[in-house]
């Protein structure tokens, strides 16, 4: 029974636990400044992954999000005269065109999503690096001063629009047939396949979602920075399969959630630096504490995978 | 007077590659009836339903429902004219609701906004049926959560649901305890009560004649009888099924009782296994039967440490003395031929040479550094292909195109290579085709023969009876029953293992 | 019925599909891109494939076993600066570069034992790997580069074989040899291939597929040691991404081009090496025609993706 509950909210309450460690140990660590940054910190992570898992739930996977995001802020840079409504829809579009691409290719010609969606990131970020040339782009003025915008002086306007994107897809996955065949599709492809459901797009429509949210990544970034820089994205896609994993999304498919999974998932992370770096801590124990945590989040879906049989 | 269902399969033929797997066959079935349809693996009765379930087509003949000439494009046109088939593997979505698992085709939708989903819909809906078919169980609870009987019955509603007429089971009751098999009986009565035609695909004859009100047999692709339940009896359906006499058990080595071979002595784990004792000979068949449910799967996977368990010992006589050795140490004594090939049984990708040769690999490794010696692996393996009589085009073919019969008796060459001195069987003539089950059982003979000691697990009776020196029969956990010489019969065991005397 | 023949010759050796490519491949840059045909071209074609030719070893055995190793590329770092400085406050080549072996098996012992007894999944234990390689190397210099290699090594490394063969490249041929042997004659090379197959049958067959595991992943870590001895010595320094991200990539669609599959069972040294042999050869040719490294990006993976759309037609 405890080790029930353990599975089901242990990483909450590791989260609930980190806070209260780190508010003891640095009287920075609760200020509303930092909640502040902590916000932006995890706005882009969060909007990337909340897309990704959806493509984890029915069973696949896409290393590409981070490329695309890069590719987005691109396209940010390319529109940066066009004004915002433009560049936004712009960089709609270019999400759904790439996250279109992909899932024909693992969707419907069934090639590997690990291989494919590898070699994509490889190809996509290419495509970034010719449009960018490699260097430092600025974006469009008007996107860049939202980007820096804060309600009531503390709410970053980024962390708002990722929270409704992640609450708005939490809601899609729970309550409409198309969230519901996602995870019938990862629990039992087969028996979804034979119950008439359109598997084929069902999955590429979660790719294509995937490639939305990880295009929006990519702009609030260079919203906030105000620039488009050849780190966008980068090594983005491991992080958010982390964060989702920790947020107790199964790589096997069928099951997890957006809110609050992912949401827990990437904020445990950016916390654990977060409060690291209040605590004046080298920043090069990051990598160190956040791949244990990943190491024990697959461990644990490891275990739940082999009991549950 | 509500008109009754009929369905009818007119001279179905059915041609794979190679083989007729249906020759002209025909069957017809009403409202309110339990059809019964029986044959060894092999026979056409899969394939004939797969043809009802829309999964194949045929090649010659005609499907009729309710007179009307019916075609299956894909599983969906069946069920969308109306069938259900319950599969031997369960289809279910594990992580979600019993719910949303009887209503995933047809999701109930909010009546105000039309694209969200109404839970309360769906668990009213859901009880509604479940309470149809006499059963509690709760819908909001995911169905991994169920057992593999509640999880059945979740299919059936899910058949109900759909407000399908014609229910067809494919060998329902194989993973199946007592009390589970009987709640299915009822539940299948249910649905005869309200006019559903059922067909019902068993090897066990006895819930055929128990359950159903009429009767098919299928051999070799063809309809060989059929007629009421009541006017046949059990033998007169085997003889039909296997075309001729049952086998005559033939073994002739007297095995010295003094010769102990093994003992398993005080074998316990969680409330699956209580306290099991037992010995096999050298030369001796022991078979094992007992119902699902009754213990076999995890008394062979704790006796041979792929499990673990709570208490027991395993003794073993070796060179005049009495070694007490662990599970694994048993297991790389002896031979263990699995119950399910495709999963742990074959190197599917693998020649059939590596395969048989891959249970005793150190016996062609030389040198320092354990190089191979392909000649003699070469030698082996044909050797026991010959031996066996196993076909295949070459020693280097691909095992998984070999028949399942073949395949099988490869993974007995596999162990034989070893010179095991015990062999554990588990469900050995699994899909397996007659002939070669004949063969397989022969080898077993022989072996046993040899001085080899045999332990047989097999849910198949008759087996068991033909085979075996002694009968244990497992219920629940214990062994409460020892049968041998003459009282290894099939009504005493299944009696015993129902609980009776 | 004519078709199905000649899919099933083309595909039933899977090293056609290799050789094939490299071929035409090869051919065809000798026709199209200047100097390639060079002596001097070819000779840099075989010290490229000599540094990345391990790490594609180590891949196909691990993905023989049925599994992937993400973190090799950035073991190399870790053990090139932990070696390099070694090396550099020791003045002796050989101490560092036995820290550079051992630092890489190291980084396998983690992998192996997570993945063989602990029983987790590949991919992500190497993922997390790979973040504390890098990390770890990060960490280990603050960021900054080793430099002052001593000359015993460089030499050794830059040395040219009867003044031609980089020393890459006969390193690699090698490696590769043994590597191929074992796989191929050997007791452990069956028992690898098995595991990969079936892990349960190969486990009721009485093989050890936990030291099977295991092993694969140490060899992994042995070639990122070996990896970061060779590039050390070739760019004399030791940083902290000694092999670039993309490079992994190509370490993989090597091995996959060579007939190894995500599923276990399958790949060949052999066909490995052709496989990284197309993808040198395709980037050496972007490099002559002055291809932008951006545009050579993307066709690169683009290259990749259409490498795995070849898989799924060979096991159809």
């Amino acid at each position: 029974m405890i080790k029930r509950l353990f599975f089901s909210y242990g990483f909450y309450i590791l989260i609930f636990l980190l806070i209260i460690i780190f508010t003891l140990i640095s009287n920075h660590f609760m200020s509303l400044s930092n909640w502040t940054q902590i916000s932006i910190a995890s706005c882009f992570l969060l909007t990337a992954a909340a897309g990704l898992t959806v493509v984890l739930i029915t069973g696949n996977i896409d290393l590409s999000v981070g490329s695309i995001a890069y590719i987005a802020a691109s396209v940010a840079y390319l529109s940066a005269d066009q004004g915002p409504i433009i560049t936004i829809l712009a960089v709609i579009f270019v999400g759904a065109f790439l996250g279109l691409i992909n899932g024909f290719l693992i969707a419907y010609l069934k090639m590997n999503s690990l291989l494919t969606t590898l070699g994509l990131l490889i190809a996509y970020r290419g495509i970034s690096l010719v449009i960018t040339g490699g260097t430092v782009q600025k974006i469009g003025e008007q996107l860049s001063n939202f980007g820096n915008y804060k309600f009531f002086g503390f709410f970053p306007l980024i962390f708002a629009v990722s929270l409704i994107l992640v609450i708005g897809i939490q809601f899609i996955m729970k309550f409409t047939r198309f969230g519901r065949y996602c995870y019938a599709i990862g629990n039992n492809e087969i028996s979804a396949n034979k119950l008439g459901i359109p598997v084929k797009k069902i999955k590429l429509y979660s790719f294509i979602i995937a490639g939305i949210c990880g295009a929006l990544s990519g702009l609030l970034l260079a919203m906030y920075l105000g620039e488009v820089t050849t780190f966008t994205g980068r090594g983005m896609e491991f992080q958010a399969v982390a964060a989702i994993v920790i947020g107790g999304t199964s790589l096997f498919g069928g099951r997890g959630s957006i809110m609050p999974g992912t949401f827990a998932g990437v904020l445990l992370l950016v916390i654990i630096n977060n409060g690291l770096g209040s605590m004046g801590v080298s920043p090069y124990v990051y990598p160190f504490v956040a791949g244990s945590i990943i190491f024990l989040a697959i461990y644990l879906d490891s275990i739940k995978n082999t009991s549950s049989k | 007077m509500i008109q009754k269902s009929i369905i009818e399969m007119k001279l179905i033929t059915k041609i794979f590659p190679g083989v007729t797997a249906l020759d002209q066959v025909s069957l017809k079935a009403v409202g309110g009836e339990i059809i019964g349809l029986v044959g060894v693996n092999g026979a056409g009765k899969s394939t004939l339903m797969n043809i009802l379930g829309g999964v194949y087509k045929a090649n010659k003949g005609k499907i009729l429902i309710n007179a009307e000439e019916v075609v299956f494009n894909s599983p969906l046109d069946a069920t969308l004219c109306g069938i259900s088939f319950i599969h031997q593997e369960l289809n279910y979505f594990a992580s979600q609701s019993v719910a949303e698992n009887i209503f995933m085709s047809d999701l109930p939708m909010h009546k105000k906004f039309p694209f969200i989903l109404s839970q309360a819909d769906l668990y009213k809906s859901a009880e509604n049926i479940l309470s149809l078919l006499g059963s509690n169980i709760d819908p909001r609870v995911p169905i991994e959560e169920l057992s593999v009987g509640e999880k059945q019955v979740i299919e059936i509603a899910r058949a109900l649901a759909k407000g399908n007429n014609i229910v067809i089971f494919d060998e329902p009751s194989s993973s199946l305890s007592i009390t589970e098999k009987n709640k299915l009986f009822e539940t299948v009565i249910k649905l005869k009560q309200e006019g559903k035609i059922i067909i019902y695909i068993s090897h066990f004859i006895e819930e055929i004649l128990h359950l159903c009100d009429r009767y098919y047999v299928l051999r070799n692709g063809k309809m060989v009888g059929e007629g009421n339940v009541k006017e046949v009896s059990k033998n007169q359906i085997i003889t039909l099924v296997i075309g001729k006499e049952i086998l005559v058990k033939s073994k002739n080595y007297k095995y010295d009782e003094k010769q102990k071979f093994i003992k398993i002595k005080n074998f316990s784990q969680g409330n699956k296994l209580k306290n099991i004792n037992f010995e096999i000979n050298r030369g001796e068949i022991l078979g094992i039967w007992g119902l699902m449910g009754s213990g076999r799967t995890e008394l062979l996977r704790c006796l041979l440490g792929l499990d673990k368990k709570d208490s027991g010992e395993i003794i073993i006589a070796e060179n005049k003395n009495l070694n007490s050795i662990t599970p694994i140490e048993l297991r790389q004594k002896c031979g263990f031929v699995t119950e399910s090939r495709r999963i742990d049984g074959l190197f599917l990708n693998e020649s059939v040479k590596k395969n048989i040769t891959s249970a005793n690999l150190k016996l062609y490794a030389e040198g320092i550094f354990k190089i191979i010696n392909t000649n003699s692996e070469l030698g082996d393996a044909e050797s026991f292909i010959n031996k066996l009589s196993i076909k295949t085009p070459s020693s280097l073919t691909k095992i998984e195109n070999l028949s399942g019969g073949n395949q099988q008796k490869a993974i007995f060459a596999k162990w034989l290579n070893k010179k095991p001195q015990i062999l554990i069987l588990d469900e050995p003539t699994r899909g397996v085709d007659v002939g070669a089950k004949q063969e397989i059982a022969s080898l077993i003979m022989n072996l046993a023969n040899e001085g080899i000691s045999v332990l047989l697990v097999s849910s198949e009776l008759e087996e068991i009876v033909n085979m075996s020196d002694r009968v244990l029969v497992l219920r629940d956990g214990t062994i409460c029953h020892e049968a041998s010489g003459s009282e290894i019969s099939e009504e005493i065991l299944m009696a015993t293992a129902l609980g009776g005397n | 019925m004519l078709k199905k023949n000649y899919k099933n010759i083309f595909f039933s050796n899977s090293l056609t599909i290799p050789i094939i490519i490299c071929l035409i491949s090869a051919i065809t840059f000798s026709i199209t891109v200047p100097n390639f045909s060079d002596l001097r071209n070819i000779l840099n074609i075989f010290e490229q494939m000599g540094v990345l030719g391990f790490l594609a070893i180590g891949m196909t055995f691990v993905m023989i076993s049925g599994g992937i190793d993400l973190s090799s590329y950035t073991a190399v770092s870790a053990a090139a600066v932990v070696g390099a400085t070694i090396m550099v406050a020791t003045e002796s080549a050989l101490l560092g570069s036995s820290v550079m072996l051992l630092v890489g098996l190291f980084f396998g012992t983690i992998n192996g034992i997570a993945i063989a007894y602990l029983k987790m999944i590949p991919f992500i234990v190497t993922l997390s790997t790979m973040v504390l390689a890098q990390g770890f190397a990060i960490w280990f210099t603050k960021a900054q580069s080793v430099y002052g290699l001593p000359d015993s090594l460089i030499d050794l490394i830059t040395d040219r074989l009867f003044g031609y063969m980089p020393m890459p490249a006969i390193l690699i041929f090698i490696v590769a040899i043994i590597s191929g042997f074992i796989l191929r004659y050997t007791k452990m090379g069956r028992e690898l291939y098995l595991t990969g197959s079936n892990e349960h049958t190969a486990e009721i067959s009485n093989i050890n597929i936990k030291s099977s595991k295991f092993s694969v992943y140490l060899v992994s870590g042995l070639m990122a040691g070996i990896t970061a001895i060779v590039l050390s010595g070739i760019v004399e320094t030791s940083t902290t991404s000694m092999v670039r991200d993309e490079r992994l990539m190509d370490v993989i669609a090597a091995t996959v081009i060579g007939g190894a599959s995500l599923k276990g069972g399958s790949g060949s040294i052999i066909g490995t090496l052709f496989g990284l042999l197309f993808l040198t050869m395709l980037g050496n040719a972007f490099n002559l025609l002055g291809v932008s490294p951006f545009i050579a990006m993307v066709i690169k993976g683009f290259v990749l993706v259409a490498v795995i759309g070849l898989d799924v037609l060979r096991t159809k």
